[in-house]
């Protein structure tokens, strides 16, 4: 009784300290290569971290330029454009997604232009935003709005197709109309692999936002980089990179988290 | 009387196990104990069943016997030597597909051979000759993703034999299909068998398949080795047999073991 | 008889419908499209082609507009602006392409391989599969600045940057696929003589193929972003330069132009790709 719990948490401590070895590698390895070609073109792991600590406080980097002091306004600011972005993408994408699977004339009329738009990268698009709305929020919210519900509506019409058959004709025999079907077994049967999907258009969704905001915009994470990168300040660069893959985690577990009870009943959902 | 009691025959022992045990450690509970002791023997050219109630542990100790699963305890010997891990003596057709599915029919039957390097020519022969033993010959060169689930077993069968291990350990093979291909199989099994006879052990929750196919039939049930019981009838082994008296008798007899 | 003919028609009814609905959809794009240009007509007389073009407008202007983009010699060798426009456009291609297929060649070939070694391995994945699980987080177009300050502009940067995303996607997708291969082919396989490395060739590598077909088209995918942002933001040329320079001076037609390329390398590619995978997991039930 005791003796089996201990041996599950003898092995949990024993991978824990595998990880962190390959990890203690890492930084090693790091700190070596720092070391062997010279703090400037990489910069040993206690000066990335001094950075990290310094954008938070107060950079004169950062404010140089016309720039804010700190990284925090950049931070909200990208967050902001996410959010928005990711919000109105998803309900699009799902929105559109079951209208065509819905009304067959939804389906045929609106397929190939969706088709054709998503076989473009979506960044190929960001010119387009960029001389339209300048370089402003605007655009990039725009880009994050068509990456997501572009992905989402093929994502939507395909768990939609996937949902095995004998599930609706199970529950035909037992006395569901059309309209009940829809709502009864339909959605419910499509919401893991709807999650799945979400899930990974929205941690793209981080990536369009930088470099949208690298190409021009007045405020946010991507626009700390380009006030940043004249300097050749790596180690500034890449504490503000691990500012947002922390942004990034941080979003995909509330994510996770938020739409856990989604996937109860899955029997196997991967978490990739 | 009682003629298929256990009788003693003095023959070659193929494979004995010694004292085998397999319990599972489970967090907060205690082990889970699968079966206890189990002393067997199983003779050469022997057929026997291994029969019992779901979850008594019959494929465990199927999977032990083939070294795919270690013991906690006790040895499996083979031919007097302890075995450990899996190998080619001891061929193992499964219940689920396990044939590959990126080879043809073909591919998959000189599959044992082409490991074992045998020379080119000699691969493609000995596997076609067990592909017409088993009746496939017009589909020597489909994929398996062509094939009906009788006809995936049949290849799955073809390779074992086709890799003249010692002995045949099977595990509920006809599990997953419907009555009568399962009957067709076991004739097939049979008179492959009575051909190339070796060695078998065969797992399975069917009292009729069991008694149709084996000179002896080992329950396992509670732990333990409940019963051994000798088969009485006389091989080649027909269709009619199935509805004879004798052959109800004996499944009858066998079937309080499966509550 | 009659029961026959109706039955055909009602057939081909349905299916042509289906067709013309289809067509309907393309066509309302274009109509749209091209109300969109009007619309901007009226608001902005003077530089609405630049800004949203018609149909008309894109394919004769723009198109000749790129010859803009032609470097000197070109220009000596040819009089017809609609040619140097091609050849500016081909030349692009094939470096945008070979900067995205060759990447991508390198990259999912190395994120196979060492995908391989940490599937199979269990000492590996003990030890790096929590630090890649953390660097795979990493957004990578956000790199790409790093990628800028190490390597200015270079073609090298652009390269190691393709080649370092896609092989780290690539990675850990292989080492899931390997990890993913049903017991039961491995288990058969020992119990029929093979060997572990017979059992490595003959069972997993055969096994992982569909799903690395996959991960391809995924790759490629991101290829495609990569490629355009390094583009962008660094190189000298380009399909992703023209048009960004384009935007910049603010010539949406030829940006049009190029994304219309950009779709048609996309399809060809994927269509590609899809033979590819049928020749080598035809198998796949």
């Amino acid at each position: 009784m005791i003796g089996g719990a201990w041996l599950e948490l003898r092995s949990k401590v024993i991978s824990l300290l595998w990880g962190a070895g390959g990890i203690a590698l890492f930084v090693v390895f790091w700190w070596a290569i720092s070391v062997a070609i010279g703090r400037e073109r990489l910069p040993p792991p206690p000066e990335v971290i001094r950075q990290l600590y310094e954008i938070f406080i107060g950079s004169p980097m950062l404010a140089s330029r016309g720039g804010v002091g700190t990284v925090v306004p950049h931070l909200v600011n990208s967050v902001a454009k996410y959010l928005v972005g990711v919000v109105v993408g998803v309900t699009l994408g799902i929105g559109l997604g079951l209208l065509m699977k819905c009304s067959a004339t939804v389906h045929d009329i609106v397929i190939i232009p969706v088709e054709g738009i998503r076989t473009v990268p979506a960044l190929a698009f960001t010119p387009f935003l960029l001389l339209w709305f300048g370089p402003t929020a605007l655009a990039v919210v725009f880009l994050v709005i068509i990456y997501i519900s572009l992905m989402l509506v093929i994502s939507t019409v395909n768990a939609i197709d996937n949902v095995p058959r004998i599930y609706l004709e199970f529950a035909k025999t037992l006395g569901t109309t059309e309209r009940q079907l829809f709502r009864s077994v339909v959605l419910p049967a499509i919401l893991p692999e709807l999650r799945g999907g979400i899930r990974v258009a929205i941690s793209r969704s981080w990536g369009l936002v930088i470099v949208a905001e690298l190409m021009g915009s007045p405020l946010g994470l991507g626009k700390a980089l380009t006030v940043v990168t004249p300097y050749f300040a790596i180690s500034t660069i890449i504490a503000l990179i691990i500012v947002t893959t922390a942004l990034a985690n941080i979003t995909d577990i509330c994510f996770l988290v938020a739409t856990r009870r989604i996937s109860r009943w899955a029997p196997q959902y991967e978490e990739h | 009387m009682c003629p298929w009691r256990r009788k003693q025959i003095k023959r070659d022992e193929k494979i004995r196990l010694e004292n085998v045990s397999k319990a599972y450690k489970r967090s907060g509970e205690e082990d889970l104990v699968v079966f206890n002791d189990i002393n067997l023997a199983i003779l050469k050219d022997e057929f026997v069943s291994l029969i019992g109630p779901s979850g008594c542990g019959k494929t465990t100790l199927l999977s032990i016997v083939a070294g795919l699963t270690p013991p906690t305890s006790g040895t499996v010997l083979l031919d007097g030597k302890s075995i450990s891990g899996p190998g080619r003596e001891r061929g193992v057709v499964f219940q689920q597909d396990a044939i590959f599915p990126w080879r043809k029919v073909i591919d998959n039957v000189r599959y044992g051979l082409q490991m074992k390097a045998l020379e080119k020519a000699k691969q493609f022969e000995i596997a076609n000759k067990f592909i017409k033993l088993v009746g496939l010959e017009k589909f020597a060169n489909f994929y398996p993703k062509e094939l009906s689930g009788g006809m995936k077993k049949r290849v799955a069968i073809a390779m074992v034999f086709a890799n003249d291990p010692e002995v045949y350990l099977m595990d509920e093979p006809f599990g997953s299909l419907d009555y009568s291909t399962k009957v067709e199989l076991q004739k097939e099994l049979l008179k492959i068998w009575q051909q190339e006879k070796k060695t078998t052990l065969f797992v399975t929750h069917d009292l009729e398949e069991a008694i149709f196919l084996s000179d002896r039939i080992v329950v396992l049930a509670d732990q333990t080795v409940k019963e051994i019981l000798e088969v009485p009838f006389s091989r080649p082994r027909l269709d009619a047999l199935r509805t004879e008296a004798a052959f109800q008798d004996l499944k009858r007899s066998l079937w309080k073991y499966l509550k | 008889m009659k029961s026959g003919v109706a039955w055909i028609h009602a057939r081909v009814s349905l299916r042509g419908m289906r067709a013309l609905k289809r067509s309907l959809g393309v066509l309302l794009f274009l109509l749209l499209w091209e109300v969109g240009a009007y619309l901007i007509k009226l608001k902005n007389p003077q530089f609405h082609s630049n800004i949203f073009p018609s149909i008309a407008y894109i394919f004769t202007e723009s198109l000749t507009g790129i010859a803009t983009f032609a470097t000197v010699d070109l220009v000596r060798t040819q009089q017809s602006s609609v040619v140097l426009a091609l050849i500016v456009l081909a030349q692009n291609s094939v470096v945008t392409l070979t900067r995205l297929l060759g990447g991508s060649f390198i990259g999912i070939g190395v994120g196979i391989m060492i995908g391989i070694g940490i599937g199979i391995s269990k000492l590996f994945r003990r030890l790096f599969g929590p630090l890649l699980n953390v660097v795979r987080t990493v957004p990578l177009l956000a790199l790409i600045p790093l990628f800028l300050v190490w390597f200015g502009g270079a073609e090298i940067g652009i390269y190691l940057y393709i080649i370092f995303g896609l092989a780290m996607f690539m990675l850990v997708y292989t080492a899931n696929a390997v990890q993913n291969v049903q017991p039961i082919y491995i288990e058969f396989a020992k119990t029929l003589g093979a060997s572990k490395g017979q059992v490595f060739r003959t069972v997993i590598l055969p096994a992982i193929v569909p799903e690395l077909a996959g991960g391809t088209r995924v790759c490629l995918g991101i290829a495609w972003g990569i490629t355009l942002a390094g583009e962008y933001l660094a190189a000298q040329d380009g399909l992703g330069r023209i048009l960004i320079w384009s935007q910049i001076y603010m010539f949406a037609g030829r940006m049009v132009i190029i994304v219309l390329l950009f779709m048609m390398y996309a399809i060809l590619i994927n269509t590609v790709v899809l033979r590819l995978k049928e020749y080598a997991a035809g198998w796949m039930p």
